[in-house]
């Protein structure tokens, strides 16, 4: 046993202690949850605590990365207004960011901290932090000694323990007087030996120390989740860490008097840290991002450019004249423009558009600032901003100061050629796409927590199967459950508290959907920029938020199915009609289309094709196109979670007053009839009857937008929003009323200008679904996978409305599905992507073949002259495409296996033992009806010719006595008439604002129809639908409003085998059901 | 041929077919858990066929709960009829009739001695012909072995055989070599000792089962024993004065020995292992290897142990309160202590830290005290505190039970140093410990 025993008494350098007030100390070594498992704390409670504690500072140094400190950032610069209390020191606190890097060397590992001491040196740290994390994975590092030499100036170094000599001279030489060694005192013997080694190499080398408290956490109550992170880190539970785990819970922000014990024998070493910082000039604010300069003509200037596109735009969309109210409006938005340097983002924007619009890509602009006369103008959008009346400053304000913030939808198959067309312009150093930061979610956080406390897999799946999707309430509400998994009562209480705890916390970082960030210097003299996990990308370590409150603009390069699908549309019109149609210029307010559209016959409309949308449409009745703007906004969480759809529909028939809680809203509300459903509307009434200053109002937004929501902060919105109306003189369920609306924006709503720019979309393709409805379905097909219905759907729905279809067949099916005119009809050919598995360039080869070559002769023929693989021959086969051939699938498929592929094969393409193919005298079953629609289903999902149920239906009555009713028969049966229906589900939703109700779209021959199941339907039925598609259900007729439902009482699988046996006696077999 | 398929319900180790030689020295093991048995030239024996299988089907169901059994006329139909039509007994020449009504699905299982060489080929084989309407196996047996061989080339040759019944498979007598040992780990550590004894009964019967088949004897069994909390193994030597095959006599020993044994916490792992021999002892083989250091140094500890001296090797471990921080261990162990580790990817590293590693070189006292020794008032005052605040701060267990300690170094009024801790949470002064 070791008896090293030495008395660490350190020189008294000063004989005077001082008081805990004339301490003064920078935590130059603080560490947030973004170092990935080794850090327990946000960086906003870590910034925070250093506030309130009186420090002079903090710099945020997280692990290989700068990840947390925007945020970080943002805490002390801009700190919530619905946080209490404010801290009342931040004006003399200051913060600065660094990383701690890891550094490989000849002499093994080491840690370095570098803080930037100017813009430079912050350049510099990106560059080193991109140089590790290049080709890295996720928490790696490959930075090496050298490389880290090399890249040293205006970098400030604090060299971690363990310290070797030779390398620290190494540091020396290039960091020279800006090499310091970190103590700290955590009441651990390694502390302790640190400690005097570092004074060795202070007194015998002249090494320059500084206290520090090497912070893992900011509060000592984050010690057990820091334990966690650590087993979580090294994939061990908590009883087998042992020595992983920190001795004690020291490393934590510390009280400026518990310092000043501490370092009694060195208070010099806590004044060193603010020498430090003071040599630090850098702030995060500092960062001028340059947006790109657009190609400008030249002799032409950024505001001259812009302004001759506006007004050539302007020409372009009013060729009657450019009304002046217009005119006036888009002078007005140069000028703000002008006024905050906008220019060259539009200008980039619009170049990026001409570039999808010279591709033929369809594409839209939406976002804040997107439904202006100046984005109209340059083609960025359609909406016409004098049809809806938004506001430019709502959405750029010069008192703000913030970035204007456009997304651009472009169609979905064809966006990664805009996302290679911004990197081939501007240059993989000038463009990097956004992060999202991935966080810990409450099945992922329970999951992780239950195996550091080592709770058997089985027991963790059985508690996750429980928590289900209402995260940890659900088990934090029944903690009874904990007897049931075998856990002890402290244990649950236990996986609880570190379940919450790990909730919220950064896991890794993901790809933004489709944010760029474009900028005129290299992209890495600003943020770090790392590998992503999608092969040939990177991200920058910043996520959209991160990149508002620098003031960055970003671009979003979103893909829209619909936008694909309307393209797709309108060149199948001019090809096959000639008629020239887009999106600008489509009949307006067509009547013909609204009365479809009040029938909720919107199936594969965009927005308006979900079974909640389609209750609402009959009772909303829209007649406008604002009618729409307003039913594509309604049908969110936000105004459902408030309570805002019936007062509206109400409101909107004049079956209820319209007023307003205080006069002060009628102006906000007068258009929606009193009842808030835009986002902006919740802020103009917090900022009128609430009193929230344009900060706070700000703030609210944001919250809005954001999907994470901590728990203190909508507590203090609350507050603030409540005690705001009622002085005001709200009542306080009003006030209750908004706030819900809040909370449900914060899940997911939409701002009006975004609702107008899909409304657009809602209007063009109800129009076209209208009017021409087998190249709207055509397209749709097409653009699969997309929207809300399966292609099976999608064709029913079609069929129902007159339109015909033609089968698959090798010798006149294209890849896509297309229109072909018989005896004046125009009908659908299906195409051959309708197949599963069959790849495209297997059928574009054969296409081309044919284009060349005719029409195939044989079977032979095709396998000659294609050289396809045998299951591209197979799956054609099986689709019954090879008809044209004369061969039915059941006889393809026989002959295909039997065929010789191999080319350099004397048989190529023939049988490989009955070269005639009359000797073979296999009889193969003759296909039944049934049999051929499973076949059809299994090989491209639909049927042209018949409906399972439709097959089944002739003896349904034999199989059970009594009426069966069919879908179409709905309208003529009264409200609250006990139905018997079969039919092929389609789709379950579980809406989570839906309290525990389920809603079925089912099909049958005749239509899709409505099934509302209530929670103890549901929880009965769960099985049936989970497991089965044919189904059975009784229930009773609900008719409201034009909106027809069955209100489910049982379900019940439909016995195929035995309905069939019904219809043919010989067939005994049990077929199976069509997946 | 006659052939009895025995179907077991999960993976076993190819020793298990040692324990049907009982019926047939052709007996074949195929991988994961088909054992074949020729029966045609010893059913004779049992009475007949019916006889064998009823004895058969008596042992595979007490060994192996679960398993079934089937016997035709070729190892692939035996296997197909166990799976699909359980214990089925076929008479010689009607294998084909009755495969005919089972589902194409069953073609699956049609292997017997050989399995498929690409089950994803055959799996196809099905499905495509489900495509083309054939639903049962004597629907296929009309397919002309061409059209067979046509498409599926060898594979269709060898399905034809086989539901034809003329793919003729060989079994070949069987010669022991698996060592006899039994492997049993308990998902939920077993702490009681009948638990115990009742495995311990199952896998010797097992083993038994075995020796039987072999025509041998067991010399010795030796059980070892893996305690779940302590990370211990046991060692269980269990020798009767003469080679035995009586299961009764081995038991009683067993639980005789574990009696006597305190395990101290939950079995973990178990494994048995039976020294076996035929019915002549073997002599001693004169040119065994001599004795190493290692068996001297076992030797000494068994002196000592006979002697009952506290004997053993310090071994650090790694653990944060002084007390749990070493073990004596019997046998000389080096030390396995955490470090940090570092994962390589290429260029780029990540660095795992052991946060507290450094625990194992801090100064620990001469003689630590086995339990602590709470200081009054009177003698704390004695005590004179080197430093004044905490030399270290230990914390542990807040998952279960919390203890926080600060760390002092003391001097005694006699001058002799001692270690002193503060417990944090109980507001305790105790002595943990003196230095030399």
């Amino acid at each position: 046993m070791s008896t090293g025993l030495r008395v660490i008494a350190p020189k008294r350098r000063d004989l005077q202690l001082p008081q805990s007030h004339e301490i003064e100390f920078v935590e130059l070594l603080g560490r947030s949850n973004f170092s990935f498992l080794h850090g327990a704390s946000h960086p906003e409670e870590v910034v925070t605590q250093a506030q309130s504690l009186g420090y002079k500072g903090l710099a945020l140094c997280d692990l290989n990365g700068l990840y947390g400190v925007v945020r970080a950032y943002q805490a002390v610069m801009f700190p919530s207004h619905f946080l209490t209390p404010q801290i009342s020191e931040s004006a003399n606190f200051r913060f600065f960011c660094g990383a701690e890097m890891q550094v490989q060397s000849e002499e093994g590992i080491f840690s370095v901290t570098l803080l930037p001491m100017n813009k430079y040196g912050y350049a510099r740290l990106c560059q080193l932090i991109t140089l590790a994390k290049r080709e890295a994975k996720k928490a790696y590092s490959g930075l090496t000694l050298s490389e880290l030499c090399q890249h040293n100036e205006d970098l400030i170094a604090l060299a971690l323990p363990p310290w070797s000599l030779s390398r620290l001279e190494k540091l020396r030489r290039a960091f020279d007087n800006r090499l310091y060694l970190p103590v700290w005192k955590d009441f651990s013997w390694q502390s302790l030996q640190l400690y005097n080694h570092a004074i060795e190499l202070e007194s015998q080398n002249g090494f320059t120390l500084v206290a520090t408290q090497r912070p893992f956490m900011h509060h000592p109550d984050r010690k057990p989740l820091h334990d966690v992170l650590t087993c979580i880190l090294h994939g061990t539970t908590l009883m087998q860490a042992k020595t992983r785990l920190l001795q004690n819970r020291e490393r934590h922000l510390k009280p400026l008097p518990e310092l000043a014990l501490l370092w009694r024998e060195r208070p010099d070493l806590l004044t060193q840290s603010v020498r430090i910082a003071e040599r630090i000039k850098f702030d995060l604010g500092e960062l001028k991002y340059q947006y790109p300069q657009a190609a400008i003509p030249s002799g032409r200037t950024a505001t001259e450019h812009l302004r001759e596109l506006t007004e050539e735009g302007l020409s372009w969309r009013y060729p009657l004249g450019v009304p002046e109210s217009v005119r006036k409006t888009a002078e007005h938005e140069l000028q703000i423009i002008h006024e905050l340097a906008y220019e060259d983002y539009f200008l980039t924007l619009h170049d990026i558009c001409e570039f999808a619009r010279g591709q033929n890509i369809l594409f839209q602009g939406r976002g804040s600032a997107a439904n202006s006369v100046v984005c109209f103008a340059l083609g960025l959008t359609a909406v016409d901003p004098t049809k809806v009346s938004l506001l430019f400053e709502r959405f750029i304000s010069k008192e703000r100061g913030e970035p204007p913030d456009i997304d651009i939808d472009f169609d979905s198959q064809r966006r990664e050629e805009v996302i290679q067309y911004i990197y081939k312009k501007y240059g993989a150093e000038h463009a990097a796409m956004v992060c999202t930061v991935i966080c810990y979610r409450s099945r992922l956080a329970l999951r992780e927590a239950a195996k550091v406390l080592g709770i058997p897999l089985s027991t963790i799946e059985a508690i996750i199967k429980f928590m289900g999707r209402d995260g940890l309430k659900r088990l934090v509400e029944n903690p009874d459950k904990a007897e049931e998994w075998d856990l002890k009562p402290r244990q649950f209480q236990l996986l609880m508290d570190i379940a919450s705890g790990l909730k919220g916390f950064p896991r890794h970082l993901g790809i933004h959907t489709g944010g760029f960030l474009i900028a005129q210097r290299p992209i890495t003299e600003c943020v770090p920029v790392e590998k992503a996990t999608m092969d040939r990308r990177y991200v920058i370590q910043w996520n959209k938020d991160d990149l508002t409150v620098l003031k960055m603009m970003k671009i979003d390069v979103l893909g829209l199915g619909m936008l694909g699908a309307l393209q797709r549309c309108f060149e199948l019109l001019k090809r096959h009609k000639g008629l020239n149609v887009d999106l600008a210029h489509l009949p307006s307010e067509d009547k013909v289309t609204y009365e479809m559209i009040q029938k909720a016959d919107t199936v594969g409309v965009f927005q308006i094709e979900s079974r909640a949308q389609m209750s609402l449409l009959p009772r909303l009745k829209p007649t406008t196109f604002y009618d729409l703007v307003v039913e594509v906004a309604i049908i969110r969480p936000g105004p459902i979670q408030g309570g805002m759809v019936h007062p509206y529909i109400r409101r909107r028939h004049g079956q209820e007053k319209v007023t307003y809680a205080h006069p002060d809203l009628k102006p906000i509300l007068a258009k929606t009839f009193g009842v808030p459903i835009f986002q902006e509307q919740i802020m103009q009434i917090a900022s009128t009857v609430a009193g929230f200053t344009p900060g706070e109002a700000d703030e609210l937004r944001r919250i809005m937008s954001s999907s994470w929501k901590k728990s203190e902060l909508m507590a203090g919105l609350r507050q603030r929003l409540l005690n705001g109306m009622l002085q005001h003189g709200i009542p306080m369920s009003y006030a209750e009323q908004i706030y819900q609306t809040i909370v449900g924006f914060a899940s997911y709503g939409f701002p009006e200008s975004h609702a107008a720019s899909f409304a657009l979309l809602t209007y063009a393709s109800s129009y076209l679904k209208c009017h021409h409805p087998e190249a709207f379905t055509c397209s749709l097909l097409n653009s699969q996978p997309m929207g809300f219905y399966s292609p099976r759907a999608l064709i029913a729905d079609a069929q129902r409305h007159g339109v015909q279809f033609l089968p698959l067949d090798i010798q006149i099916s294209d890849y896509d599905y297309d229109l072909e005119q018989k005896n004046g009809h125009w009908l659908i050919r299906a195409g051959l992507r309708a197949i599963f598995g069959l790849q495209k360039k297997h059928t574009e080869h054969m296409l081309e073949d044919r284009r060349k070559n005719g029409p195939y002769r044989s079977l032979t023929d095709l396998v000659k002259r294609c050289e396809l693989p045998k299951n591209t021959l197979l799956r054609l086969g099986a689709a019954g495409a090879l008809r044209g051939l004369g061969l039915e699938p059941r006889q393809a498929l026989w002959r295909i296996q039997a065929l010789e592929l191999k080319t350099d094969s004397l048989l190529f393409a023939m049988g490989r033992e009955h070269l005639d193919e009359e000797k073979d005298t296999t009889i193969l079953p003759q296909e039944s009806t049934w049999d051929g629609l499973l076949r059809e289903y299994d090989s491209h999902g639909f049927s042209l010719s018949r409906h399972p149920i439709g097959l089944l239906r002739p003896s349904l009555n034999r199989w059970k006595e009594g009426e069966w009713c069919r879908a179409c028969d709905f309208k003529n049966k009264p409200a609250g008439r006990r139905l018997r229906v079969a039919g092929l589900l389609s789709m379950l939703q579980r809406p989570p604002t839906a309290k525990g109700f389920a809603f079925l779209s089912v099909e049958d021959e005749s239509g899709i129809f409505n099934v509302v199941l209530t929670p103890d339907v549901y929880e009965k039925f769960r099985l049936v639908i989970a497991f089965h598609q044919l189904i059975e259900i009784v229930g009773r007729l609900e008719k409201a409003n034009g909106v027809i439902n069955l209100k489910a009482e049982s379900l019940a699988p439909l016995p195929v085998g035995e309905i069939l046996h019904l219809i043919a006696p010989t067939q005994t077999e049990k077929p199976n059901t069509p997946s | 041929m006659r052939t009895l398929c025995l179907n077991l319900p999960k993976a076993e180790r190819p020793a298990v077919a040692e324990t049907f030689l009982a019926f047939s020295p052709r007996v074949h093991y195929r991988d994961p858990r088909w054992v074949f048995v020729d029966i045609a030239s010893t059913a004779h024996l049992f009475g007949g066929e019916g006889g064998l299988f009823r004895e058969a089907r008596k042992m595979v169901c007490d060994f192996y709960p679960g398993a079934t059994a089937a016997v035709a006329d070729t190892p692939a139909a035996a296997q197909v009829l166990s799976e699909l039509k359980p214990f089925s007994l076929v008479a010689p020449q009607a294998e084909s009739n009755e495969l005919g009504d089972l589902p194409l699905s069953a073609l699956i299982h049609l292997e017997g001695l050989v399995a498929w060489r690409a089950v994803r080929e055959v799996e196809s084989m099905i499905d495509f012909f489900y495509s083309l309407g054939l639903k049962k196996i004597n629907e296929l047996q009309q397919v002309s072995l061409s059209s067979l061989r046509e498409r599926w080339g060898d594979t269709g040759m060898v399905v034809w055989r086989r539901l034809h019944g003329r793919d003729k498979q060989i079994i070949s007598p069987l010669v022991p070599t698996e060592p006899l040992t039994e492997y049993m780990h308990f998902d939920f550590a077993v702490s009681l000792l009948p638990l115990l004894l009742h495995s311990t009964e199952r896998a010797l019967n097992r083993l038994f089962a075995r020796l039987q088949g072999r025509g041998e004897f067991a010399v010795k069994a030796l059980l070892h024993l893996h305690c779940e909390y302590s990370n211990r193994y046991h060692l269980i030597e269990i020798k009767p004065v003469k080679a035995s095959r009586q299961i009764d006599l081995y038991m009683k020993l067993i639980e005789n020995k574990l009696a006597e044994i305190d395990l101290e916490n939950p079995i973990k792992e178990m494994s048995i292992e039976i020294i076996p021999c035929s019915e002549k002892i073997q002599q001693l083989d004169f040119w065994e290897p001599r004795e190493t250091d290692q068996d001297k140094l076992q030797s000494l500890i068994s002196v000592f142990q006979q002697a009952s001296l506290t004997t053993g090797f310090l071994r650090p471990q790694s653990e944060i309160m002084p007390e749990d921080s070493w073990e004596i261990s019997a046998e000389f162990l080096p030390s396995q202590l955490l470090e940090d580790t570092i994962d390589i990817d290429g260029q780029a590293f990540q660095l795992k830290p052991t946060y507290s590693q450094s625990l194992s070189d801090s100064p620990r006292p001469s003689r630590l005290l086995p339990e602590p020794e709470p200081l009054s008032p009177a003698r704390l005052r004695k005590l004179k505190f080197i430093t004044a605040q905490p030399v270290e701060r230990l914390e542990d267990g807040w998952w279960d039970t919390s203890r926080g300690r600060d760390y002092y170094f003391a001097l005694s009024a006699e001058g002799q140093a001692l270690w002193v801790f503060h417990d944090r949470i109980e507001n305790q002064y105790y002595l943990h410990g003196y230095f030399d």
